[in-house]
């Protein structure tokens, strides 16, 4: 009985510590996503209109695509110079977060 | 009507931290959906609503707009190298209105009463909100030049609001002899699309080369230097012979003798120190403020702008009102449509946190502002900005920056970009 408390009691703490605030000043997918909207919503084909749309992407290769583009491994006419905004791990998670949009999300 | 925020504060006030939780529970049982207020349909205020919808299905949200369409001004120089037409840059507000329900108030506001939380119609209505949020854009500050106002500007262009003045000052462009002078006065800083003076004059210059290749363009600019300029001179000098003494393009850098007089009858403008300008074709861009409605309710500040919170757009002069696009002070972030949808998306995110009395999230802004040289010369200027240590929007150190301009494959996607940029701008604001 006691031993159940103190696991108990244990999962609690575990569980606080998880979910409590991370203070690392990281931007979440969904609000970053809506920035990269500005540019990324036109149906319009442009000459590899694969290379524009974003939602449901694989997340691999999305974030390899961005990582290259940061550390200017790819060419690119405007994307290096906007993802050196971001850190790896919010590039990680943005590439996630697109690959799991569908339709009209 | 009492809003939630001032029955919590009324609450906290008489009955100590404890009644905090009770907000909530009271606002659910006592009020409806919340209702949203957006005064002013540009880029700002579209956006505002479109994505407060997708952020939340239940709240109320009302555009007031005095104008049943909406003319972009992004694109609008392109008009005049005659490769964008006034009708393709022409967006109506029912697609917006119907696909995300929001209520369109055809009309303009006549005042704001932030105590009561109303803003009043011209037609005499009131709306109540529990937040508004205004993005009324420009207004000009005519009296910096002498002569110049509101009525002459139909026949002396500034066309910095798109539409029928762009149409003006594109007839007259289209009429000018060829050996002609089309003189731009460049506004000084803060002004709306820093880019904006220097791609009019690129556009004009190539529409001019093509059909009246004597012609000259005189930019007068009471500012020592401008956005991207290392890029347009670059391509200036490449397309339109500048440095040389058959360039199509002057540039005129006067700051300590600024065009503070016009004699409109004889389309000429006038130096603070008397040199005179005489023009064929005249465009004056005058010094800017916030829009009108925003000077009016006490929201700019001796500024001329509105001084906001970065995280949540919300006016430091009162509660409850946010500001966004031009009219509000986001700097280092530009007077740019990209800027305004930007801050539109941070201010719609911190709307909804508060309303649902959710933590604030930590925004993100980006800008990139493209310009054409020619249609298949582009340049580019982009940042990423988030939060300082202050709470104070910042440039990310080490993102951004202009155009490679060594690299002409980087140029050609440019203006390509540029033009699909557009595309996926106004599908992101307005459809």
């Amino acid at each position: 009985m006691i031993k159940k408390s103190i696991s108990n009691c244990i999962l609690f703490v575990v569980t606080v510590c998880l979910s409590a605030p991370v203070f690392a000043k990281d931007v979440s997918a969904k609000v970053m996503s809506y920035s990269c909207n500005t540019c990324h919503s036109s149906d319009r084909p442009l000459t590899r209109p694969d290379r524009m749309i974003l939602k449901g992407q694989d997340a691999n290769k999305l974030e390899k695509s961005l990582l290259d583009f940061k550390y200017d491994k790819r060419f690119s006419s405007i994307m290096g110079r906007i993802s050196k905004g971001f850190t790896d791990t919010e590039l990680k998670k943005l590439a996630l977060y697109f690959s799991q949009l569908k339709g009209d999300d | 009507m009492i809003s939630r925020r001032s029955f919590c504060k009324a609450s906290l006030a008489s009955s100590a931290g404890l009644l905090i939780n009770a907000c909530k529970p009271v606002n659910i049982i006592t009020r409806s959906a919340p209702d949203v207020v957006i005064i002013g349909g540009g880029f700002g205020g579209a956006t505002a609503a479109k994505y407060l919808r997708k952020l939340d299905s239940n709240i109320k949200i009302t555009l007031i707009e005095p104008s049943r369409h909406y003319v972009s001004c992004p694109g609008s120089n392109w008009v005049f190298a005659g490769i964008q037409t006034i009708e393709a840059l022409t967006i109506t507000y029912a697609t917006l209105s119907k696909k995300y329900e929001i209520t369109f108030v055809n009309d303009s506001v006549s005042a704001i009463d932030p105590v009561k939380h109303s803003v009043f119609l011209s037609n005499g209505h009131r709306l109540q909100y529990d937040r508004l949020i205004v993005s009324p854009g420009i207004d000009f500050r005519w009296e910096t030049i002498d002569g110049y106002n509101k009525n002459i500007a139909n026949s002396i262009p500034h066309a910095w609001k798109a539409g029928e003045q762009t149409a003006i000052l594109n007839k007259q462009l289209h009429a000018m002899p060829n050996g002609g002078t089309v003189v731009i006065c460049a506004p000084p800083n803060p002004f709306r699309c820093p880019p904006g003076p220097y791609e009019r004059a690129s556009m004009m210059a190539y529409y001019l080369k093509k059909h009246k290749p004597n012609s000259k363009i005189l930019i007068l600019d009471p500012k020592s230097q401008f956005s991207k300029q290392s890029l347009f001179i670059e391509g200036w000098k490449k397309h339109y012979g500048y440095g040389t003494d058959n360039s199509m393009i002057d540039w005129v850098s006067i700051p300590d003798n600024p065009v503070i007089r016009l004699d409109a009858k004889n389309k000429r403008v006038e130096t603070d120190f008397g040199d005179q300008y005489k023009a064929d074709v005249l465009n004056i861009i005058p010094a800017q403020k916030a829009g009108k409605i925003a000077e009016k309710s006490g929201l700019s500040d001796e500024s001329g702008w509105c001084p906001v919170d970065h995280q949540t757009c919300e006016s430091t002069l009162y509660p409850d009102i946010h500001v966004i696009g031009d009219a509000s002070i986001q700097s280092p972030l530009p007077k740019s449509a990209f800027a305004a949808s930007s801050e539109a998306k941070v201010c719609a995110f911190a709307v909804i946190s508060s309303l649902t009395n959710q933590a604030l999230l930590e925004p993100v802004w980006i800008n990139t502002c493209y310009s054409l040289i020619t249609p298949e010369h582009g340049i580019s200027v982009a940042m990423v900005y988030k939060l300082n240590k202050d709470r104070v929007v910042t440039k990310v150190k080490g993102a951004g920056g202009v155009t490679v301009k060594s690299d002409q494959k980087a140029l050609y996607l440019e203006s390509k970009y540029a033009r699909h940029w557009y595309d996926s701008i106004i599908k992101d604001s307005f459809l």
